[in-house]
């Protein structure tokens, strides 16, 4: 059973379609990141999942069951949504202790989590005097209030200086490793390239991949990069086959064939070989790629 | 359901909103408290119906907790905190009823600070004024239990109505506006009593009914379906609410 799942998911706000018949599921112990352009339907699909918006189409699954009839919730998947939603006169300790009592979490809890986000000195302080980025930890430590083995989190690095995005990204790096399931939504594709094993992308509300960050780039480029001391004579051949290749630098060429038929053709020809590799696209080439150069990324 | 009204409590001990609002009361009954002692006769003063009256104005409180509740529903809407609590609460239908258990609990506690602050506020100035001291009477020890009451079903109904508007300044405005405005009106077709402002008082009055006030038996009643109301339409809104 996936620990989360969207079957069939839909979302309309009035004549809005914010999310259109998603489906795909995140397998448990990887880290899945969710990209999208800004409006794509990140937010509102990862809410759907969360329990917060109400599909009006599809199922949000979490272990198998809607969000609401999870026996336990904040022990299944914690969830960092926005930075923002504090009460600005509670202190961030009793922001935790107010979430763990209503979990019947025991409030120990919340000075292990604040220590775990490294924000034990400042856990009295009232909100309104975190940082952005404390804020975006204090989030974090909210999530791991119940030791949940899922972690859903929206946009997490939004507003978090490079410090910040470091720390963020060794601690899920950290909380993966260790077992636990991670379901990213970001529109900052680098953030994402250096964490996801897998991704799934919408765009305009409608899913368009989910596979492994590798497949998806070396699928999307589909080419191959070819070195050889006999460049211009590898470049005639592979004309002649139906491939057409283009000179990258002196000895080396892009073909758009596959590795084999390009190599193929080589032997067959008997040209001495250096490097045959697939051509693999960035991601942010692969997403300009599906997403019809449509990107906002913010950095 | 108990870890739910404990962490409503716990929300409500751990902001400064409860303080401000007991200091309010406070500063309200010091300023009419004052103003009475200081304009009455002695011997007008010194009658136990009017030294009752000295200290009603305790059952402001009643009005402040409508606010407490407001402010503790609906502002989790403006804090955005809202998610957060139905991310470890799902089923929100719970969280409704735990918050206007909760604030019904501190609307009390708050109505009993406001008498224990009137009585002794009020003795104080009456015996600065050499007036003999009445405020053990039963007419006037009455209001307290009749201000606990009143004050605990106005916070849960802020609660609903809270819930129903989501929007905390405007739910406190309309509820300003009612009362004011709407409520007297009520008046033309001779219906007023049965305004919600009306059975609260006739809950506060505890026995002292004006004839324009309905019993307390039945000022209670009414007033708790006005809180059922407001807690099952509030509540219905919080479980169709996508919380975006």
């Amino acid at each position: 059973m996936a620990p989360l799942e969207a079957r069939g998911l839909s979302k309309r706000f009035g004549s809005t379609t914010a999310v259109d018949n998603l489906t795909f599921a995140v397998e448990a112990g990887r880290i899945t990141g969710f990209l999208g352009p800004n409006g794509a339907g990140k937010t509102t699909t990862l809410r759907m999942l969360l329990g917060l918006v109400h599909p009006t189409g599809g199922e949000a699954l979490v272990d198998g069951v809607p969000y609401r009839k999870l026996g336990d919730p904040a022990r299944t998947v914690g969830a960092v949504l926005e930075a923002s939603s504090y009460h600005p006169n509670r202190s961030g300790r009793n922001h935790l202790r107010v979430l763990a009592t209503a979990a019947g979490i025991p409030l120990a809890r919340a000075d292990e989590t604040l220590e775990q986000v490294e924000l034990s000195a400042v856990g009295g302080r009232r909100v309104e005097t975190y940082s952005l980025g404390m804020r975006q930890r204090l989030s974090v430590a909210a999530a791991l209030l119940g030791e949940p083995r899922l972690l859903v989190l929206d946009e997490p690095a939004n507003g978090l200086d490079p410090e910040g995005i470091r720390w963020l990204r060794n601690f899920l790096r950290s909380f993966a490793g260790g077992g636990g399931t991670v379901f990213i939504s970001s529109h900052v594709l680098a953030e994402v390239a250096q964490l996801a094993d897998e991704v799934v992308i919408i765009h305009k509300a409608k899913l368009i991949a989910h596979e492994s960050l590798a497949a998806l780039t070396a699928r999307t480029a589909g080419g191959t990069i070819v070195r050889s001391p006999e460049a211009e004579r590898l470049r005639e051949q592979l004309a002649a086959a139906g491939v057409e290749a283009n000179a990258a630098d002196t000895d080396e060429l892009r073909a758009a064939a596959a590795p084999e038929r390009v190599g193929e053709v080589a032997a067959s020809a008997g040209i001495v070989l250096h490097e045959l590799r697939a051509e693999s696209a960035s991601l942010e080439e692969v997403f300009l790629e599906l997403t019809g150069g449509e990107h906002d990324e913010a950095r | 359901m108990t870890r739910l009204v404990r962490a409503e409590l716990l929300k409500l001990r751990t902001t400064r909103l409860l303080l401000w609002l007991g200091l309010l009361i406070m500063a309200l009954e010091v300023f009419v408290i004052a103003l009475h002692v200081s304009q009455d006769s002695v011997s007008s003063l010194a009658e136990t119906r009017n030294q009752r009256d000295v200290v009603s104005i305790a059952a402001v409180s009643a009005l402040i907790s409508l606010i407490l509740g407001i402010v503790s529903s609906a502002g989790e809407f403006a804090h955005g905190t809202i998610g957060q609590t139905f991310l470890v609460a799902p089923v929100r239908v719970r969280v409704a009823a735990a918050k206007l258990l909760a604030v019904a609990v501190a609307g009390a506690v708050l109505g009993l600070v406001a008498c224990a602050f009137a009585w002794g506020f009020g003795a104080l100035l009456l015996w600065a004024r050499s007036v003999p001291v009445h405020l053990a009477a039963g007419s006037s020890l009455r209001l307290i239990p009749g201000i606990a009451v009143a004050a605990a079903i106005t916070g849960a109904l802020g609660v609903g109505f809270g819930a129903l508007v989501r929007r905390q300044t405007g739910a406190i405005v309309i509820s300003l506006v009612w009362l004011l405005v709407g409520e007297p009106l009520l008046g033309v077709a001779g219906v007023e009593r049965y305004g919600p402002g009306h059975v609260i008082a006739s809950v506060v009055e505890a026995g002292n009914q004006s004839s324009d006030l309905l019993g307390f038996g039945a000022g209670l009643a009414v007033a708790l379906v006005y809180v059922a109301a407001a807690g099952v339409l509030g509540g219905d809104v919080l479980r169709r609410s996508d919380i975006t």
